[in-house]
C-alpha cells in the first residue's frame, strides 16, 4: 500500500471545506426531497426564502463539517459527510426546532 | 507495534479494487445527491424566482466539491509519480555501490515504501551515491 499523505487522519482547511460544503448538499437534500416526491402538494407550500434556507444549512453543517474536518476528501467520506448533514437536518426537524 | 505511520486510512485490509469500486459508487451516489439538490432548486425556482440564486450558489458548490476531489487525485498520482522515481534512484544508486564493491548500505532487504525510515535511507543512498561519484572522479586524476 502507498502511504499517501492524502489518505491519511488530519484536520486541514481544505477537508473542513469540502466536508462542509458537502453537508450543507446533505441539508438540502433533507428540505428539497419532500418537493421532487410530492411535486404537486408542496408546490404551494409556504417555503423559506433562500437565503434563509443557506444559511441555516451552512450554519448547521458546521458541526457536521467539524466532525468530519480530519478525513480526506475522497467521494467515500464526502458521502459520510452528505449523511451527517441530513441527519442533522432530519433532527431538527424531528424536534421542530425550526 | 503501532507503526505512526499506519493511523491513517490507507490500511485497509480490503483489497484495492473493492475500494475503488466503493470509491466509485460512492462518487455516483454523491453526483446523484448534487443533481437532485440542483434539480429540487430548480423545481422550487419556477415559483419563487429569488431561488435562482440558490441554484446558482448550489451549482458554484457543486463545482468546488467535484475540483476538489479531482485535485486530490491528481495530487495522488503525482505523489504516486515522484515515490516512483525515488524508488528508481534508490536501485540505481545501489546498482552503481555495488558495482564499485564498497557497500555502505545495507543492501539486504526492500524497504517498505511507507516506512518512516525510507526517506531517510534513501537520502543516505543518494549521499553515498555522489560521495562515490565524487571519489571516482578524484581517483581518475
Amino acid at each position: 500500500m502507498s502511504g499517501d499523505p492524502h489518505l491519511e487522519l488530519g484536520e486541514s482547511l481544505p477537508r473542513f471545506l469540502s466536508h462542509w460544503l458537502a453537508a450543507c448538499f446533505g441539508h438540502f437534500l433533507m428540505v428539497l426531497l419532500p418537493l421532487i416526491t410530492d411535486w404537486a402538494q408542496v408546490k404551494n407550500a409556504t417555503w423559506p426564502s433562500w437565503w434563509s434556507l443557506l444559511l441555516f444549512a451552512a450554519s448547521t453543517s458546521l458541526v457536521a463539517a467539524i466532525i468530519n474536518a480530519n478525513l480526506p476528501v475522497t467521494p467515500r467520506e464526502m458521502i459520510k459527510s452528505v449523511a451527517l448533514g441530513f441527519a442533522l437536518n432530519a433532527t431538527i426537524v424531528m424536534l421542530r426546532l425550526a | 507495534m503501532p507503526d505512526p505511520l499506519h493511523h491513517g486510512l490507507n490500511q485497509s485490509r480490503w483489497p484495492k479494487r473493492i475500494g475503488r469500486l466503493i470509491d466509485a459508487i460512492c462518487l455516483v451516489a454523491l453526483i446523484v445527491v448534487i443533481v437532485t439538490v440542483i434539480y429540487g432548486f430548480w423545481l422550487r425556482a419556477i415559483w419563487a424566482h429569488g431561488y435562482y440564486l440558490a441554484v446558482a450558489v448550489a451549482v458554484l458548490g457543486a463545482f468546488v466539491i467535484l475540483i476538489g476531489l479531482a485535485q486530490q487525485a491528481i495530487a495522488a498520482r503525482d505523489v504516486a509519480t515522484w515515490r516512483d522515481m525515488a524508488e528508481w534512484q534508490i536501485r540505481a544508486a545501489r546498482a552503481a555501490a555495488g558495482q564499485v564493491g564498497a557497500t555502505q548500505a545495507d543492501p539486504d532487504d526492500e524497504i517498505e515504501a511507507n516506512a518512516a525510515a525510507y526517506y531517510e535511507i534513501l537520502i543516505g543512498t543518494l549521499v553515498a551515491h555522489a560521495e562515490q561519484d565524487e571519489r571516482s572522479i578524484v581517483d581518475e586524476r
